[in-house]
């Protein structure tokens, strides 16, 4: 050993080496499949990371991991390298991310049955969204596709609107912590807004992997602020989607169950009107029928009435001819007036002559 | 001029009611032209009304960000 070599006792060589890692690599992201994985005492996780030729190690609190992770799996891990005066190097773990199509739907699934059997995607939990909102929190990348394609739609649909945008990453390894803390700082205004908005445009399975992340999950379930989320295409499903009060299936589809369509009412609204028509239509045919029934109703009454007059005025008639003097001279009866004492001058009246007449004698029957 | 102490909701529920007057016992021919000429105006209102909301979308200047 040469005299120029810098001496140190080993707590000061860690304690050198955290300060030049501190310096040069205060956090970073490692790329690799994960293999040793263990959880001691439900509380610390530990595991390596591994490619064809190198691991190394990390450890963290389960918080910190937030997915469940598995042998094989492989993940994007932010953290800090520390030389540990007891364990050696590490990375200490701030968050993981899994990375590629298979170890993102794996994890997917260990995550999805773990929150499933906690019932956080019950129905009985979800919550009904206010028909039409007055006030919005919407949580979505201003620079997104899927943010403008809400709120056009949002616009052209309904009005008077106050609508408050957190903006936040929507990828990435950042993006659930931001929407996490998008969400409380709703949940905690002095005037939260009706509903909660969360949407993001399509994307693979790496894109939407934040929507994946189990404390944005968890934020989303406790939220007092009913939520609707809206990510990617129609059939993405994300775990945000599911524990989501309603879920949509992409971002104007979100702006399509939040709102009315103030184009459909005011259609209606005219429809009624014209509907009115063809009822007052119904209405005064109803009323010339009726009219026209009680026409003939009461000209039968009249021809009725008449009929009877009729017979009766006949039947008078015939009784006045019966008791005419005129029809009793007419079968051979005579009247006679005048004197009818002996020598008496009579007056005889026959149907078609009068004779005078002396009386020259009267016999009692 | 739109009547502004009605909601949209409130109008809708009289266009409503009107509608359901003409086919109901209450109907008489002396009413119907007036009620008519009202369900016509409230349409025009709604039209109006639906059509002038207009919506305030502010970005917030919070960070959400990490610490």
């Amino acid at each position: 050993m040469g005299t120029n070599e810098i001496r140190l006792s080993v707590s000061d060589f860690v304690a050198l080496v955290n300060q030049t890692l501190d310096y040069a690599l205060p956090s970073i992201v490692i790329v690799g499949e994960v293999s040793g994985y263990s959880v001691r005492g439900d509380k610390w996780v530990r595991f390596k990371l591994k490619d064809e030729t190198s691991s190394v190690d990390f450890f963290g609190s389960v918080f910190q991991v937030r997915t469940p992770l598995e042998d094989g799996m492989v993940v994007a891990v932010l953290g800090r390298p520390r030389l540990s005066d007891k364990w050696g190097f590490s990375v200490s773990i701030q968050s993981v991310q899994a990375v590629g199509e298979g170890s993102i739907k794996r994890g997917f699934e260990l995550l999805k049955q773990k929150l499933q059997a906690e019932g956080l995607f019950d129905e009985a939990r979800k919550r009904i969204l206010p028909a039409t909102p007055r006030h919005i929190g919407l949580i979505s990348s201003t620079q997104a596709a899927g943010y403008v394609d809400f709120l056009t739609l949002l616009n052209e649909r309904w009005g008077g609107m106050k609508i408050d945008v957190a903006h936040t990453l929507v990828q990435g390894i950042h993006a659930p912590g931001q929407i996490t803390r998008a969400i409380e700082y709703f949940n905690q205004s002095g005037e939260p807004p009706e509903v909660i908005v969360i949407v993001r445009g399509g994307g693979d399975a790496d894109d939407l992997a934040a929507f994946n992340d189990e404390a944005l999950v968890r934020a989303i379930a406790a939220s007092r602020i009913p939520t609707l989320v809206g990510v990617g295409h129609e059939i993405d499903v994300t775990l945000a989607d599911l524990v989501a009060d309603v879920r949509a299936a992409t971002p104007s589809n979100a702006a399509e169950i939040l709102v009315p369509n103030r184009r459909e009412l005011i259609d209606r609204a005219w429809m009624s009107v014209r509907s009115i028509v063809p009822t007052m239509q119904n209405r005064l045919q109803d009323y010339e029928r009726i009219n026209r029934d009680l026409l003939e109703g009461a000209e039968r009454i009249l021809t009725d009435r008449i009929t009877i007059y009729e017979g009766e005025v006949v039947a008078i008639s015939r009784l006045l001819k019966q008791y005419n003097p005129q029809t009793v001279l007419e079968k051979g009866y005579a009247i006679i007036r005048g004197d009818i004492d002996i020598g008496g001058v009579i007056e005889i009246e026959r149907s078609k002559d009068v004779i005078k007449a002396e009386v020259h004698s009267v016999r009692q029957k | 001029m739109s009547d502004k102490s009605k909601t949209i909701e409130e109008k809708m529920a009289q266009l409503r009611q009107l509608t359901e007057w003409f086919e109901g016992e209450d109907f008489t021919l002396g009413e119907a032209a007036d009620k008519f000429e009202q369900a016509n105006k409230l349409a025009r209102e709604i039209e109006h009304d639906l059509t002038a909301m207009k919506n305030k979308v502010a970005v917030l200047k919070e960070s959400f960000e990490s610490e």
